[in-house]
């Protein structure tokens, strides 16, 4: 599996953001699905969500606050 | 008699049995190591934040949304506000029971209607006995008196 990966990354990924040499085994596996099945912009923001969890769980929860405020307050 | 020397271990048997129970303890240790490691691995949230971002962003959001509280309906309880309400639905009532009242015309009409609907029957039940009962429409038999 790893070999596959490492194979896909050295054809599909010319991103200079790509971490082929740093990130986990189960980060560069979820980038390649993201980037074979959406593209490069979608693989893009979630290494961003994937490298910042706080601020994307904070990010999520206050979103999720806001929509509920929107639609049960108003 | 002395024992048969071949139910006695020898010597180089015992230092395999040795090696062979050193080399279980190490790899039973390097297992619970691996185990604990795994186990640790998977109580990290950051895991699952690496493996399924998207689902935790969608659940992250999801539990923002119904952590907020509906909206509570609240209902005045002063005597000022409870008047107001009391003076509005006594006002509402009489207007229901002004409308309800009959006018001239109506009870006219209503009576013209009545009479009609009571004619008609008496008519229908008229037609309908004169069919069902054609002997009843003859000319009554003379009587001869002796």
């Amino acid at each position: 599996m790893v070999d596959r990966l490492t194979q896909y990354e050295q054809e599909r990924s010319p991103a200079s953001w790509w971490p082929v040499a740093g990130g986990s085994i189960e980060q560069r596996s979820t980038l390649a699905v993201m980037q074979r099945q959406f593209g490069d912009w979608c693989a893009g923001v979630t290494k961003w969500v994937i490298e910042h969890p706080e601020v994307a769980l904070t990010g999520a929860v206050t979103t999720g606050v806001v929509l509920g405020w929107l639609i049960k307050r108003r | 008699m002395s024992p048969a020397p071949e139910t006695l271990p020898s010597t180089s048997q015992v230092d395999r049995l040795r090696q062979e129970m050193r080399t279980i303890r190490r790899e039973m240790g390097e297992d619970v190591e691996e185990l604990v490691e795994q186990a640790e691995r998977l109580m990290d949230w950051h895991y699952y934040w690496q493996r399924y971002p998207w689902a935790c962003v969608g659940a992250a959001t999801l539990l923002g949304y119904f952590v907020v509280p509906g909206r509570t309906i609240t209902l005045p309880t002063d005597e000022r506000s409870l008047g107001k309400i009391a003076e509005r639905l006594s006002g509402e009532v009489q207007k229901a029971g002004e409308s309800k009242k009959p006018s001239l015309l109506g009870s006219l009409i209503s009576m013209g209607t009545g009479m009609l609907l009571r004619g008609a029957a008496a008519y229908v039940t008229q037609q309908l006995g004169k069919s069902l009962l054609p002997g009843s429409n003859a000319r009554p038999e003379e009587v001869h008196h002796g």
